[in-house]
């Protein structure tokens, strides 16, 4: 599938600026738009997708009406995303009238199913089509003028996705409607590459058996986007992230991509995955029921050498003491070339958007050192940052490093391993 | 007694304001929330205190943090932990210590004075002890 891919998901229409920004642009692959955003702002994620004119998927999130109402209600009723996406889904009469979630006797009658899925499709091939009047006539214009071939080029999805749902096991009757879903989607659309969610638990990845099953259930579809609730690779066990790598070998060569992800996603395109899609400077993990609640915004920032996010406060303190440590990145750089390298002043620069595309520029550059280098040298440059971390964060500032000693660990392993 | 955290708060709140100082507490700093805040308009200083009752590491790690809006930064540990702390480390950093008796507390050494804290932060913080001083909200 060529190189590992960066998606970015976008979910404000305030992002849409660092996206579209000409440092970032031309640095990552595509975009990721959760359906319920495209439900409910279907003008601006259309018009963005124009605009920005590059490949992007839809995530369905068909799995918001399964789990726990709580995710998706706001003061008892549904949150207008998810109401605008239910009625698209043509689960209205479930979701809004009876108020209750999806449980797995409403697929047991076939016509309903084969009508959600081509509901659910249909959604993703049309968010960026011309539909209306006029927007169809400025498209023949376009094809007219000889832009055609270009605005085509967007507009349909880079890959479809099939609905999903969670599920806690191969037992749980929502992995066979999976399945089923999965089916339906490639036999409906057959005609497109269509991609289908694994939406599950991370301890499944220590089940061996289990996960055997889940590569012979999905051997018959080429791409496959994984979503483990709650993964987040900062505070994972060095078990799982040896299953992980386990799991990605065994599904290789299929076009596997991380529905969220971190830096350890980006280490893993050594062993099979093809592309991460986190939101930008969030959203790197999520839990399949955690409900979105407000809080007090601060600004955060990437800190290259531990591979993590800190809030600035934190960020601060740690460049105080280590001015020559700040990140040399095109955005970051050209504000210490203004600030003298002094860390307030720097920070005072950093606004919340330069802070994401720093984010965004640091991913770039960690994609590209991953690819250019073999397993041995990326080690070595772990070892490197953990070193720095140990000698020069360990008990004195407020940011997380360990994650880098447990990948680091996991490395050495496979590295051994592939000795032996 | 020191039973809680506000206790040990509570008494060097007290201390402060005894030696001239306007203070305030919860005072937010960005993303943070600075125990206690004492200024002296006597020379323009501004102190930042965090205090714990157990975890100095922690405490210490938080003062780190408010390094960039203060001129002098204290942890502050009741006497029964005191002897844990480790020294050395505070004043490689420059962080004072103070600990808490019954009902006073001693400063055992003093903060170096900040040479590069942010202004701006710096001046936030007065306006919050002038308030908290003027307004007796805190």
């Amino acid at each position: 599938m060529g190189d590992f891919r960066l998606y970015y998901r976008i979910g404000m229409a305030a992002e849409k600026n660092i996206l579209l920004d000409e440092s970032i642009k031309d640095k990552y692959h595509g975009i990721v738009v959760g359906a319920n955003v495209a439900a409910y702002g279907r003008t601006w994620v259309s018009q963005f997708m124009k605009t920005i004119s590059k490949p992007f998927f839809v995530d369905p999130q068909t799995f918001a009406f399964q789990t726990s109402r709580d995710f998706i209600l706001k003061n008892d009723d549904m949150k207008k995303s998810y109401s605008a996406l239910a009625l698209e889904y043509g689960i209205g009469g479930i979701a809004l009238e009876d108020k209750r979630e999806l449980v797995p006797e409403d697929f047991d009658a076939g016509g309903d199913v084969i009508n959600f899925v081509e509901s659910t499709i249909e959604f993703q091939k049309r968010l960026v089509s011309p539909v209306t009047g006029s927007q169809r006539s400025i498209f023949e214009y376009a094809e007219i003028l000889g832009y055609g071939e270009e605005i085509s080029k967007v507009e349909e999805p880079e890959f479809l996705v099939a609905p999903y749902f969670y599920f806690r096991n191969t037992e749980d009757p929502w992995y066979n409607i999976n399945l089923h879903l999965m089916d339906c989607a490639k036999e409906l659309f057959s005609e497109s590459e269509v991609y289908a969610v694994i939406c599950t638990e991370k301890d499944i990845l220590l089940k061996e058996k289990e996960i055997d099953r889940i590569v012979e259930h999905y051997s018959d579809i080429n791409g496959i986007i994984l979503w483990f609730s709650d993964f987040n690779e900062l505070n994972q066990e060095k078990e799982i992230l040896k299953s992980y790598i386990q799991f990605l070998r065994k599904l290789s060569p299929k076009d596997i991509l991380a529905m969220y992800g971190g830096h350890f996603s980006i280490l893993s395109s050594k062993f099979g995955l093809n592309g991460i899609s986190p939101g930008i400077g969030m959203s790197e993990y999520k839990n399949v029921t955690h409900r979105v609640t407000g809080g007090v915004f601060s600004n955060r920032y990437y800190i290259p050498q531990a591979k993590t996010m800190v809030v600035e406060a934190d960020a601060r303190s740690f460049y105080l003491d280590h001015p020559a440590n700040l990140c040399k990145c095109d955005v970051c750089g050209e504000i210490t070339k203004n600030a003298s390298s002094d860390p307030n002043e720097f920070f005072t620069q950093l606004t919340p958007e330069l802070a994401k595309k720093h984010y965004c520029l640091c991913r770039v550059a960690e994609n590209r050192y991953m690819q250019e280098r073999s397993l041995s040298e990326i080690n070595e440059n772990l070892k490197n940052n953990f070193n720095f971390c140990e000698n020069n964060i360990d008990g004195i500032y407020n940011i997380k490093y360990r994650h880098l000693g447990v990948w680091l660990s996991v490395l050495e392993d496979v590295i051994a391993s592939q000795v032996e | 007694m020191i039973r809680s955290e506000k206790d040990l708060v509570d008494l060097l709140d007290e201390s402060f304001k005894m030696q001239g100082f306007v203070t305030a507490r919860e005072v937010r700093m960005l993303s943070k929330f600075i125990d206690l805040v004492a200024y002296s308009a006597v020379d323009d200083g501004l102190v930042a205190v965090e205090a714990k009752l157990s975890g100095w590491r922690r405490a210490f790690q938080q003062a780190m943090t408010y390094r960039i809006c203060a001129d002098g930064v204290y942890i502050a540990v009741p006497a029964g932990i005191g002897h844990r702390v480790d020294m050395e480390l505070l004043k490689r950093y420059g962080i004072g210590l103070i600990i808490a008796g019954e009902d006073e507390v001693h400063i055992i050494f003093e903060a170096e004075r900040i040479r590069n804290s942010d202004a701006r932060l710096k001046d936030a913080m007065i306006a919050e002890c002038r308030m908290g001083g003027l307004n007796g909200r805190f």
